[in-house]
Parts: C-alpha cells; structure tokens; sequence
C-alpha cells in the first residue's frame, strides 16, 4: 500500500478535524467512556473523543461491531411473505481504532468475501473511513499486546485510511494511506493546519518495541499446532475454561454467528430473521439436534478457538493467523486464559 | 484451617489416601496472578497458595463433567465459596460426603464494582450476622421509578449476551438453560432491549433466596453490568421477608424452592 503524504497537525488542529468531520454530517463513531470503560460510540460533539483516554486505553469490545453487530436482522417476515432487509450505511468515520484492530477487518473481510459476499459487512466497510491511531503512546502497550509475535505492528497501516501518532507533547503525524483517507481529509482540512512532513509513524517502531513484554513469535506455530490437537497440557492450560463467550465477543476476529427468528411481539405471524454474534465456547454452538455433542468438554472448545485462530484461519486464507495480539480476549477473560500464555507454554514443553 | 500449610498438608493427605480425586484451589501463574487450579498429584500440592487476591469463587467447578469425573473432591473454599457449596447441598445438587472443604480465611479487600466489600463471611466458619450497610442499593431505592427503570435500562443496553454471568455461578446448575430452550422459546437470544431485560431479570428472579452474594457475575461481566446490584437486594429482600441467608445452613432449602401448607397465601385471588 503506498503512503501518499505525512504532515504533523497540532492538537488544536485535530480538534478541528474533528469538528469539521461532525459539521460535514459524517457519522463519527470513537472510543468513549461508558461506565467504567471505553467503548465505540456515535459522537455528537467534538469534545466527547477524549484522545488521551483513547490513546492510553483500548476499548473492551472491538470495532468489529461497527461492520458486523451483536445483532441484525437479515430478512423481514409478513404471513408468507419475506422482504429483504438493506443494511443502514450512513458515511461514517471510524476513529481512534488500533492498528491491531484495522489489521482485524482485513481478515474479517477475507472471511466475509470467501464463498459469499455478505452485503451486510460489505456495504458497511463501504462507507466507512478508517482512522488509526497508532500505538505511539507511551501507555498504548499493555502486557497483554502482543501483536509483533503474529505479524503486526504497532505502527503498521494496512487496512487504515488515516494513520494518526503521537509526535512531541502536543502534536500529532497524520498520513494519508489510502484515496479514502485523502478524500475525508480534503473535505474536512479546512482551518486545519497541516504541516508538511518526511516522518511515518513506522520511524518510532523501535522505540516501541521495547515496550512490548510479550515477545516471541507465533507467526510458524500453525505448522506444530496439529501435533498439540490431543495434548494432555493444552488440556490443563485450558482446564479452567468456564465457557462463557467474552473472548470470542472481544475479539475483533471472531465472525461466528447464529441466525434466530424473532417474531414481533403483538402481531401473529410478522417478525424478523436476525443474526446474532455466536462463540465456539458456548455448549451449544456444535450441538446436535439430536442430542450428540461433537465438542462435548469446555477445553475441546477452547482449542477450537485457538486452532481456528492459529491453525485453521492461516491453512485456508492466507497463511496469516486470524490471532490480531490485541489481548482483549485476555484481559476480560474472567479465569484469566490467555491464549499467548497457552500456546507458548504448550508449545515451549514440547511434544505431550 | 488457619494457613495455606495446613491446606496443602490436608490435600496432600487426602489424595495420597485417595479420598478424593482432585483437590480444586488456587495457584500462582507466570504474570503472578492467581488462577484456579486442579491438582490430582499430591506431589504438587505445593503448587496450592492462597492470598488476599484469590477473588474466584471456585465452587462453580464443582458442576463441570470433567472435574466430576474425578469421584470425590476437595476445594479450598473462602466464606462465599463455602456459602455456594452449602447451597448446593441444601439443592441436592452435591452431596456432602462427597465433597471435602479446605475452609480458608480469606482478607480480600475487594477488586472493583464492590465485590467483596460487603462482604459478610470473610471467615467461613464464623460468619458474621448482619448484612453490611449497602451504598449502591440505597442509591437505586432513593431513585423515583422511572430513574430506577433507566438506570437498568442503560446497564442492559451494555448486555452482549456473553452469558459470562451464568457460566461463572455457582448457582446456575441448570443442564438447559431457560434461555437455551427453543420450543417455545422463552426468552429472546437476541441482544436487544427486549431479549437483554428478559434474561438479565430472569436470571436475577432465578436466583433468589438462592444467590450468595459473591459479586462474581459483576466482576465477570466484560461490559460492566451491575447484576450484584439487582442480586444482592433480592438477597437482602429474602432474609428480611423470611429470615433466611443463602448457603449459611446445607440443610435449610430456600424458601421459593420449598413448599408448606401453612404458607401465607393471600397474594392469590
């Protein structure tokens, strides 16, 4: 992907980016707090993106959401008769997603484009332009980030439009990447200062490096994986396993959904056929109607998961694991797994 | 038990003796967070610890199959996991001779969206009589009814339908959950307000008179919700209206579970 141009903008500057992008009637979807935790949400005014926050914390569920919801109804139902439902796409600006999560929405989209082209995802990245910030921050790696160990980077800018980092105390690189990118800066520069510059975000690569605890590389594991598939260790890695389903929700990968007719309540025979996010961890997910369960104990469909992740994903698209190292999943696992900590440690002891 | 040497010397004793299968307590990882841990080696009883940062409540392993598989078992337990093994007795869902509690004193001092801090049974054997003064549930019962009806409503709008909540209690025993049936459907799967108030209240109702108050459905919840509100006043409600306290006693049954003739009957008309 070429990178067009790079030029430092102040905060104030930024500030009116921002402004003008709300102004130009884009939906401007950002991290906000919610509770006690940051969250993506439409922002009516410029001063709810509160870009230290942003820049410090990462959100607890992904930006996946924006492309592919918790729930959606697919088809409407009258009697007999089935309408078509047309995804809602209004011109949005996702800002303030992770290099880690843009680099999600690639993989997502090889799996939303693979046999089917699912209109729904599609015409959502559509009308979505991406701005990234880039883990640039002092505070922006926590010990549970490991993108570097499965091909990322926490400067990278594949699958942004924009590329934002941090550049002194209060200023800021912003890089064109893509024509996308270029088209939302040309409609909303005006009385934005933008200072023409030679720098990249990838300059600071090194530095940021150091920050990173969790180090090794994942990147060959799906070659050793299938020797682990009966391993008594993964066993007990994954032996506290509760299967509730926050790590497939977090993830910004995970794509499983169930597909479930909701009638509308009042009415007899109208309704909704909706899809609803699924998880490989929940009982229920490789059960039988007849009453068999593939899948029948909590650490077989754990593995799955992390097979799907580290094994499957890369045998069938690209040799790329479709593992992300955000380390939502582990940070709101409320057992603490840890998907970097199993495989390493199972991998690291050897054939079982 | 007044130390974790106690304990180990207890589990190592009862495994060698095999007098039971698995001993289920607390163990140190790598990033030194505690974890939950399983241990039929009574070479590594070792591996057991115990501080004031063991918030689990390891009681919900005692339903998995393949922890069941192994016969008998033993658990470390804190005051809240000793309260939810009770409850479990007194639902005939274990029975006590087939579980051994390593009972612990446990000082936890809370970690977030108040677990612990209203905490009764720091000492499982002691447990102290009267229920903590709670701050959060003042706060929704000074709300008129509309504000209590948005408060909820903003904290289910947040529900992703994880079931985290579920799968980390104790309580929630049941093979097929209600909302897992699907003829006829009981409660929408769906994340929507509808579906998200249906199953977060049904849970709550389902727990009454039976929840221990351990906060873990709260601490559990990726997105914040607080069901230790909701369930910590149904708590409240049952030991005012029928003197009863969840797990205290494993052979009292609670009291919506339970049926007598005299039963004040005057709600039916």
């Amino acid at each position: 992907m070429k990178s067009y141009n790079s030029s430092i903008v102040t905060k104030q500057g930024l500030k009116q980016l921002i402004e003008n992008i709300l102004a130009h009637k884009y939906r401007l979807l950002a991290p906000k707090k919610s509770g006690e935790q940051l969250s993506f949400e439409t922002i009516l005014r410029a001063e709810e993106v509160v870009l230290n926050q942003l820049l410090r914390t990462m959100t607890t569920l992904s930006p996946k959401e924006v492309f592919f919801p918790r729930t959606e109804p697919v088809l409407r139902y009258t009697g007999q008769e089935m309408h078509d439902v047309e995804p809602p796409t209004p011109e949005t600006v996702l800002f303030g997603i992770r290099p880690c999560d843009a680099r999600g929405l690639e993989l997502l989209d090889k799996v939303f484009t693979w046999d089917y082209n699912d209109k729904f995802y599609l015409k959502r990245r559509e009308a979505t332009t991406i701005v990234t910030f880039a883990c640039s921050d002092q505070a922006s790696v926590d010990e549970h980030c490991f993108c570097l160990g499965v091909g990322g980077d926490p400067t990278a800018s594949s699958g942004s439009d924009l590329l934002l980092s941090t550049n002194g105390d209060d200023a800021f690189l912003l890089e064109v990447i893509t024509e996308k990118g270029e088209r939302l800066l040309n409609s909303c520069k005006e009385g934005v200062e933008l200072q023409a510059s030679d720098k990249r975000a990838a300059d600071q690569l090194e530095a940021i490096k150091d920050r990173f605890v969790r180090k090794q590389d994942l990147t060959e594991v799906r070659h050793k994986m299938p020797e682990y598939f009966d391993s008594d260790q993964l066993v007990q890695e994954t032996y506290r396993c509760l299967g509730c389903g926050i790590c497939a929700m977090s993830c910004p990968t995970c794509h499983c959904f169930d597909i479930v007719d909701e009638p509308k309540a009042g009415t007899l025979g109208e309704g909704a056929r909706v899809k609803n996010w699924d998880a490989c961890s929940f009982a229920l997910f490789t059960k039988h109607a007849g009453g068999h369960n593939p899948r029948e104990l909590q650490c077989q469909r754990c593995r799955q998961r992390y097979f799907h992740k580290l094994a499957y994903y890369p045998q069938k698209f690209s040799e790329e694991s479709l593992c992300v190292g955000c380390g939502r999943c582990s940070r709101s696992c409320p057992v603490g797994l840890d998907i970097y900590q199993a495989v390493t440690h199972v991998l690291g002891k050897g054939r079982a | 038990m007044n130390s974790i040497h106690e304990v180990r010397e207890e589990a190592r004793k009862l495994l060698e003796e095999k007098r039971v299968g698995m001993v289920i307590g607390y163990g140190k990882g790598k990033g030194k967070k505690n974890y939950p841990i399983f241990i039929t080696d009574p070479q590594k009883v070792e591996e057991l610890h115990f501080e004031s940062d063991c918030f689990y409540n390891l009681a919900v392993y005692l339903r998995k199959p393949e922890v069941c598989s192994h016969g008998k078992l033993a658990i470390v337990v804190k005051g809240c996991d000793a309260r939810s093994v009770r409850g479990l007795f007194s639902e005939n869902q274990l029975k006590s001779e087939e579980v051994v509690m390593l009972e612990l004193k446990c000082d936890a001092k809370g970690i977030g969206r108040d677990k612990c801090t209203t905490c009764r049974v720091k000492n499982p054997l002691t447990p102290e009589e009267k229920n903590p003064i709670d701050g959060e549930i003042a706060k929704i019962l000074a709300m008129p009814m509309e504000e209590r009806f948005r408060f909820f409503a903003e904290e289910f709008k947040r529900c992703i339908r994880c079931y985290a909540c579920r799968q980390i209690c104790p309580h929630c025993f049941c093979k097929t959950c209600i909302v897992e049936k699907s003829e006829p459907q009981w409660i929408s799967s769906t994340p929507s307000p509808l579906g998200n108030w249906s199953w977060n209240f049904t849970r709550a109702f389902h727990l009454i008179g039976r929840c221990v108050e351990c906060g873990e459905c709260a601490r559990a919840c990726p997105v914040g919700i607080r069901l230790d509100i909701l369930n910590r006043y149904l708590a409240k409600s049952v030991e005012e209206k029928y003197q009863f306290i969840a797990g205290m006693d494993e052979k009292a049954a609670p009291p919506l579970t339970t049926y007598k003739q005299n039963d004040n009957q005057d709600f039916i008309r």
